[in-house]
């Protein structure tokens, strides 16, 4: 029997009555253990005469009462105020509180953000993020078109709040396009054609915006991105070259009209699209994108074309820009706030036509392997190129075609060479 | 020496639910039933009868205050509220240690506290005396071993009560009883072998 059992059976028989004495002398071997022990149980046992007294008792019920009558009383709404203090006193509960309502708060203030504010920027990057974990092709150009579509809704609301055409919404649409463009690199032609037309419903909004724009800086930023929508529509509806297109579904390599950053905000694109949008409006203005030597040199613009153009005809019917622009703006004000639709714009057909022309001028730009000066000689597929080619080629007057001298190497000057003074201002009247 | 009449499971089963709803009737019912045994808890921990009377009426105020989300242990009601409403005890006296930072005196004020009998004078200086010797050597065991022996001693609890109350073995409940007398006995300097 081991002590805890002994001890405990002495202390049963205290209770009973036994006395310590004749406990310890049933267990005389570990009495001298016992002893201390029987003395403090004894001890002990002198607590049960204590009780509250009747004064003790009636003033903890009365407590007890108000207790009751306290609960019973509705807690006053900001009662839980005093539990988060408590709660706030430690520093890191404190610091981990602020740092939730500090995120909550940006993401809000990100979230809530218009074009203009300091948080649209984050707004807009962030909102691309579900689109770069994308890596199925189809699925990735269908959301940055989406995407794009969003920053143009953006574009729209701000021109109509404030007149100006927000630059970081309108280089997030031609970056989101080019991005779908990119994308699109391995994609059936059916596919790319659906991308194309969606491409294009941006290009064709953007125009009309541009036409609407009262502020001067607002219609050259519209319609240089108007361009670039068309141009990227255009490649899109391209097949892309065999040899170049990669393995992994990525886009085609030395392909750099369909890389993302190829310039659709820092280049202004030397294509011809964007002129027959401009004639198509009567509106000169638009062109100025396209007044690079190099583009003058490669494309035969209508603007500089007489023979599309004439001066005279031009001159006399629209003597300033803002009335050009009242004008088309009285055309297309009903049109110009409306949200894109699936449609694109379908641009006049001669302008259309020559929107097909500057595949020769781009060849050197985009296939250094054909260095020739002369796009007219440049056998570059496709075949329907060279017939819009000879088409064209024979129109434009030498003056409007720099020629073999201004780009001597024949290199890719459209995308290396700064921009040139853009006739456009110089025909203003 | 007080015989104390054990709490049955159908008394706290039928009081705890009309407590939770605010029955004062109740309420007064339930301390009636527990004061006097929290009151010998908390002046065995801090050895101050009107110090202990306070925290007394201090427990069953927050008893009140947290009624609401108690649940009663189906399989042993009264043991389980009583476990509940004795660690509200052992909060607050611990509490009162920490902010005094020393153990108190007993007060030798002579109509606190009341015995339950009506010993002289001299009688109620000595139990004060004892009372305070025995809280602080009480100080000095572990929770359970004081629950053990206020159990044992106190309440008056035999070992398979205690064992329910505190959800422990038997066998547990005498080792921790002998550990805690074995202290008890060497702190109090009691139990030299009679002669």
């Amino acid at each position: 029997m081991n002590i805890a059992t002994i001890l405990d059976d002495c202390l049963a028989r205290l209770t009973m009555g036994e006395s310590v004495a004749d406990c310890l002398a049933r267990y005389p071997s570990q009495a001298d253990e016992l002893a201390p022990m029987l003395g403090a149980a004894n001890q002990l046992r002198g607590l049960t005469v204590y009780q509250l007294s009747g004064a003790q008792r009636l003033r903890g019920k009365m407590a007890l009462r108000q207790a009751l009558a306290a609960q019973a009383r509705p807690r006053p709404w900001f009662a839980w105020l005093g539990g988060l203090e408590w709660k706030l006193k430690s520093p890191a509960m404190a610091a981990a509180a602020a740092l939730i309502l500090f995120v909550a708060l940006s993401v809000g203030a990100v979230a809530a953000s218009q074009p203009g504010d300091l948080a649209y920027g984050a707004r807009v990057v962030m909102e691309r993020v579900p689109a770069l974990v994308l890596f199925d092709p189809s699925d990735r150009a269908a959301t940055e078109l989406s995407i794009a579509d969003r920053r143009l809704a953006d574009l729209q609301n701000t021109l109509q709040r404030t007149g100006q055409a927000n630059s970081t919404a309108l280089q997030a649409l031609v970056r989101g396009d080019e991005a779908a463009a990119a994308a699109a690199g391995n994609l059936s032609e059916d596919q790319r054609s659906l991308l194309a037309a969606r491409v294009e419903t941006h290009a064709a909004v953007l125009t009309r915006l541009a036409v609407a724009a009262q502020a001067e800086t607002a219609t050259h930023s519209l319609a240089r991105a108007a361009a670039q929508a068309r141009d990227i529509a255009d490649r899109l509806r391209r097949p892309p070259p065999p040899a170049n297109r990669p393995k992994n579904g990525g886009p085609a390599e030395g392909t750099p009209t369909l890389s993302p950053t190829s310039g659709a905000t820092d280049r202004p694109e030397p294509t011809p699209t964007l002129a027959p949008a401009a004639t198509a409006t009567s509106e000169a203005t638009v062109a100025p994108p396209t007044a690079t030597p190099d583009a003058g040199r490669l494309t035969p613009s209508p603007i500089s074309t007489p023979s599309r153009r004439p001066a005279e005809d031009a001159t006399p019917r629209l003597p300033t820009p803002a009335a050009m622009r009242r004008e088309r703006a009285t055309e297309v004000a009903g049109t110009a706030q409306v949200w894109p639709t699936r449609t694109p714009l379908p641009p006049p057909a001669t302008p259309r036509r020559a929107a097909q022309t500057p595949e020769p001028s781009r060849q050197p730009t985009a296939e250094p392997r054909h260095p020739t000066p002369e796009p007219r000689q440049t056998p570059a597929p496709p075949p329907a190129v060279e017939t819009r080619r000879a088409e064209t080629t024979a129109e434009p007057p030498p003056t409007a075609h720099p020629g073999p001298t201004s780009n001597p190497g024949g290199g890719p000057p459209a995308t290396s060479g700064p921009p040139g003074p853009q006739p456009t201002r110089g025909g203003r009247p | 020496m007080a015989i104390q009449t054990p709490i049955t499971d159908n008394e706290v089963i039928s009081l705890i639910p009309r407590c939770q709803r605010g029955d004062r009737a109740a309420v007064e019912e339930l301390y009636t039933l527990y004061a006097d045994r929290i009151y010998r808890y908390l002046l065995a921990r801090v050895g101050d009868g009107d110090l202990a009377a306070d925290l007394t009426t201090e427990v069953f105020v927050r008893m009140i205050g947290k009624l609401a989300g108690f649940r009663l242990n189906s399989s042993r009601p009264a043991a389980s509220f009583s476990a509940w409403l004795y660690r509200i005890a052992a909060n607050l006296a611990a509490d009162h240690h920490r902010g005094r930072g020393r153990f108190e005196q007993v007060s030798l004020d002579p109509e606190s506290p009341f015995p339950a009998r009506g010993p002289g004078p001299d009688a109620i200086a000595e139990r004060h005396e004892t009372a305070a010797a025995l809280a602080k050597a009480l100080q000095v065991l572990s929770e359970d071993q004081r629950l053990v022996i206020l159990g044992k001693f106190v309440e008056e609890m035999s070992n398979t009560e205690i064992a329910s109350w505190l959800g422990k073995t038997e066998g547990a409940v005498k080792s921790l009883q002998h550990r805690a007398l074995h202290a008890l006995g060497r702190l109090l300097g009691a139990g030299e072998r009679p002669a």
